[in-house]
């Protein structure tokens, strides 16, 4: 009779988990505000415990965004490379103050149609990731705040989950508003600026890119920083709160004491394993979402910094300066989504590692 | 690609451009034309910057006292929900211990439903319990007396209830 009493006890603590996931948070929802692409890649939030395997989907599908991306990518800067070879022909061929101006105009304007013609594509894929990101950041921030506090670390779970929020909206506003447009306007003053030969573009171009860069820097140092100070803060006071309460239980009755103890033990230990399935599922999908832009933009800023520096070897700067640029251009767009994927990660990291018994 | 947003923002720096250039171009030279590239420059600057210029700083205040707000809320749902959790699993333990010990005093068909309240210091104890068993006196006195001894659930407040047959 007592085995079986006591079976019929541990059934019921088993069966915290599944209580956990009905009443605390829906994870249809979190699931559905993920992109269709990355949950086939990482699977759903039940399927995370299987994590090698959605690694290996996700490697293979940064492998495969590579192998479908590096020709065309490569072609590209080998045809700038070409264009400065033609340039350089051109300019040895013909009287010293011939044409030379006009030499390097046509080849600016040669590498600004092989190189900029589909940067709109770009912007947009780099947009969409964000958006993406903004998106699925809406469900799952709210979750790991919830099951945070479910754990008990009520105070940590609110400020983390306000700071993430709030800096993830502004990296989205910076990125629409301000990076984007400076990164067209970047791009159409390189041109001008090795079209026409002008210092002063050039440093105008100096400039934005500085702004640009320093505007994520920004954000990124900006949000770390808050909540490293604010989670350490709110950390020390939950785990004092948890601690009180746990001496609190223990001085009771000594039976009901441990029976207490146990109960909220299992409690936010049911809690903490969700928010880190949660957590896990969560960062998959935003490496998901990230990796086909971090390649595709990655190759594009190394193959043009490349190519930039096959240009300079040839002898013209002003071609060499624009391909630099049009790489630079690539870098910024890389550290937009760089930027956008590590908040997200360190959100996620901090909420998982939030106070424990 | 959506430009709704980078529109007026280039085509302002385009016009400003354009501008100066014809400015400049028309000027002759000479000291006002040395004036007119500086303002010049620094009229292409604020276009460049303009952006920045229409940063509400108290937009951004509000949005974070917002966010505060709503993660309160969700804290407050999560915290709710654990320890509605917390309170079953309680009662559901508390109601094995007692079937545990009514089997130690020999009772063998018996029921038990636990009243749990919370504490100000931060826990749900056992205030009331009600046990449904066919007991003697003797039976029921030992069963009782564990009950307060162990689980401070006062003989006033335990209720004890014959099984019904059939």
């Amino acid at each position: 009779m007592r085995t079986f009493v006591f079976s019929i006890l541990f059934a019921l603590m088993l069966s915290v988990p599944a209580l956990a996931d009905e009443d605390i948070i829906d994870k249809t929802a979190i699931e559905d505000s993920a992109p269709a692409e990355a949950i086939e890649t990482v699977g759903g939030i039940e399927s995370v415990t299987d994590t090698q395997s959605a690694l290996e989907r996700l490697w293979s599908k940064v492998t495969g965004e590579v192998s479908d991306n590096l020709s065309k990518v490569l072609g590209r800067a080998v045809s700038v490379v070409a264009v400065a070879v033609i340039c350089g022909l051109l300019k040895v061929f013909t009287a010293e103050n011939a044409v030379p101006d006009w030499c390097d105009l046509c080849g600016c304007a040669a590498i600004s149609i092989l190189c900029l013609a589909d940067i709109g594509s770009y912007i947009s894929m780099c947009r969409s990731a964000l958006e993406d990101v903004s998106a699925f950041s809406q469900s799952l921030l709210p979750a790991l705040c919830t099951l945070g506090a479910g754990s008990g670390a009520i105070s940590s779970a609110t400020v983390k989950y306000a700071a993430s929020a709030l800096f993830m909206d502004m990296l989205l506003s910076a990125a629409v508003k301000l990076i984007m447009p400076a990164v067209l306007a970047f791009l159409a003053l390189s041109v001008a600026a090795s079209a026409f030969d002008s210092k002063r573009l050039s440093r105008l171009c100096k400039l934005l890119k500085k702004v640009c860069v320093l505007l994520m820097t920004a954000l990124a140092i900006g949000f770390t920083a808050y909540l490293g100070i604010s989670s350490a803060i709110t950390t020390s006071a939950d785990a004092l709160a948890l601690r009180a309460a746990k001496t609190a239980i223990s001085t009771a009755l000594p039976v009901v004491g441990g029976i207490v103890s146990d109960a909220a033990s299992s409690v936010i230990g049911s809690a903490e394993l969700l928010k880190s399935t949660v957590g896990v599922f969560g960062m998959l999908i935003i490496a998901a979402i990230c990796a086909a832009p971090f390649v595709i933009l990655g190759l594009n800023y190394l193959a043009y910094k490349a190519a930039a520096a096959g240009v300079s070897t040839l002898g013209s700067d002003r071609l060499s300066a624009l391909t630099d640029s049009v790489g630079d251009a690539f870098g910024m767009l890389l550290g937009l989504v760089g930027c956008a994927g590590i908040m997200m990660f360190i959100s996620i990291f901090s909420a998982i590692k939030a106070v424990s018994l | 690609m959506n430009t709704g947003n980078l529109s007026p923002w280039i085509n302002g720096m385009i016009c400003t451009a354009v501008f100066c250039s014809i400015a400049l171009a028309l000027t002759p030279e000479g000291r006002v034309k040395n004036a007119e590239k500086l303002l010049c420059g620094i009229v292409m600057l604020a276009a460049i910057f303009s952006p920045l210029f229409g940063f509400h700083s108290e937009k951004y205040a509000s949005e974070a006292a917002r966010y505060a707000e709503i993660g309160k809320e969700l804290a407050g749902e999560g915290s709710d929900s654990m320890e509605r959790l917390n309170r079953t699993l309680i009662e559901q333990e508390l109601c094995a211990y007692i079937l545990d010990k009514a089997e130690s005093v020999g009772l063998h068909t018996v029921s038990a439903e636990v009243e749990v309240a919370w504490d100000d210091a931060g826990y749900w104890y056992p205030v009331g319990a009600s046990i449904c068993c066919d007991a003697t006196n003797e039976q029921r006195e030992k069963l009782g007396a564990l009950i307060e001894a162990e689980l401070g659930i006062p003989a006033d407040r335990q209720e004890w209830s014959e099984v019904k047959n059939g």
